[in-house]
């Protein structure tokens, strides 16, 4: 949600507040905090995803420590719904859309993470304005993206446990970098709707995050594979 | 469509696109909305806003399809391949209706027409991919452009489809390479850590 921020910020030239305030997780001394209209609307989706998937995990596999989150979290998150309700309905047909493929054990790839792809376009493109065609498509491919990612690197452990993963219906998919083809023409299409955006403050950090951050965990997952082959 | 989109900016066609868009911000901090709520001549301050915001996007738009890859909502975006392709009109009237749909960039219309057909050879492949590209399906329209390809080898409008799938890829590798692409070593992952941290909350995947 970070990423939000600056993407919205350097879109919208929306110059932040500077206030020195407490952390709750850093009690000593007050930190430098910069705020806008974009940093309470990401804290806002974050705690709408959390609270929600809190819920889900509560419903679907009855983890008390969910079930305990979610109580924590239920006054912030009816605060973010009121301030934020086209969101929060996304949010929640997300949530249940994802379980409804993980119940159907949905095959296809594009199906399974276009939903994530739809839920962070729509995000993205709140104010539904001139860019809010360009934000769409850039969510979608992002979300898309870091969907693959995750079940790339939750890959073996999901197969271990039987959990729900698309690449384990994809094996051909994955061979001779097939996969990390597909990852690189995704990544073109958010990249392509990046460039279209009139941002100019924090492009070039934004740039080092479309083009290389985003690739971390999929390098660093390939990495350790290779380790533990080689011990075998 | 505007004819000279550069005229209405007033910049040079040679121009960078940081220079496009340092223009674009100059002139919309004059023109928008917001920065004439108090203009009587507010009505005529918005509809320059208005031509100065196509402006740009037609560039922006005309300098990216210069790079082929997969448009979302355009099947002129497949260039030569597409747009100059015929319809067969000895083919089934669901294959013709599925590439009117495309043509006419209705891609989940010829995606339901096209499940609809039992036959599936390379023109239905090809077809698909189409579609699939369109409708933001980028790993099926990949799949399928590459069946239509190794059905028919010898077709170069099939051949020039998967081109373009592939060449957004290509695109992308090129520009990454100024910002670390592909990662070139594991002293960096501690920083690029840091940064996928920063998406940290958007996908309900367990973690």
């Amino acid at each position: 949600m970070t990423f939000f921020i600056i993407l919205l910020t350097g879109l919208y030239e929306c110059k932040p507040e500077l206030s020195m305030r407490h952390c709750p997780f850093h009690p000593g001394k007050r930190k430098l905090f910069l705020i806008n209209e974009f940093t309470q609307y990401a804290a806002d989706l974050n705690i709408l995803l959390a609270y929600y998937n809190f819920i889900d995990n509560w419903t679907d596999e009855k983890k008390f420590s969910s079930f305990t989150m979610s109580k924590f979290l239920k006054k912030p998150c009816l605060q973010a719904e009121l301030r934020n309700p086209i969101q929060a309905s996304c949010i929640k047909q997300y949530i249940q859309k994802l379980s409804a493929c993980e119940q159907s054990q949905e095959k296809g790839l594009d199906i399974a993470a276009g939903y994530t792809g739809e839920m962070l376009g729509e995000l993205l493109s709140f104010r539904n304005d001139e860019w809010s065609g360009s934000l769409r498509k850039l969510g979608f491919y992002l979300g898309k993206f870091i969907y693959l990612c995750d079940a790339w690197e939750d890959l073996e452990k999901d197969k271990k446990n039987k959990n729900y993963n698309p690449l384990i219906y994809c094996q051909d998919t994955l061979l001779d970098n097939q996969f990390e083809t597909i990852l690189t023409i995704i990544a073109a299409e958010f990249a392509k709707e990046f460039e279209k955006l009139p941002i100019l403050i924090d492009a070039d950090i934004l740039r080092n995050i479309l083009y290389s951050g985003i690739w971390t965990r999929y390098y660093a997952t390939n990495q350790k594979r290779r380790e533990q082959n080689k011990k075998l | 469509m505007i004819t000279d989109p550069y005229k209405v900016l007033g910049i040079s066609p040679e121009s960078s696109n940081d220079e496009i868009k340092k223009q674009y911000r100059k002139l919309s901090r004059i023109y928008h909305p917001d920065a004439n709520v108090n203009n009587p001549d507010k009505d005529k301050a918005e509809a320059k806003f208005k031509e100065i915001q196509q402006a740009y996007t037609q560039i922006m738009d005309s300098r990216q399809s210069g790079r082929a890859s997969s448009n979302y909502n355009s099947s002129r975006s497949f260039g030569r391949g597409f747009a100059n392709s015929r319809q067969n009109t000895g083919e089934p009237l669901e294959m013709q209706a599925a590439f009117n749909y495309i043509h006419s960039g209705h891609f989940k219309e010829a995606l339901h027409v096209l499940s609809n057909i039992e036959e599936r050879n390379a023109r239905w492949y090809y077809l698909s991919g189409i579609a699939n590209a369109g409708a933001g399906n980028n790993i099926l329209a990949l799949d399928h452009a590459k069946k239509a390809a190794s059905m028919e080898p010898s077709n170069m409008e099939y051949a020039y489809f998967l081109e373009q799938l592939q060449s957004g890829g290509q695109w992308y590798q090129n520009m990454g390479q100024s910002y670390g692409y592909p990662m070139s070593g594991v002293g960096e992952c501690c920083y690029k850590l840091m940064i996928w941290n920063l998406f940290c909350g958007c996908c309900c995947r367990p973690c």
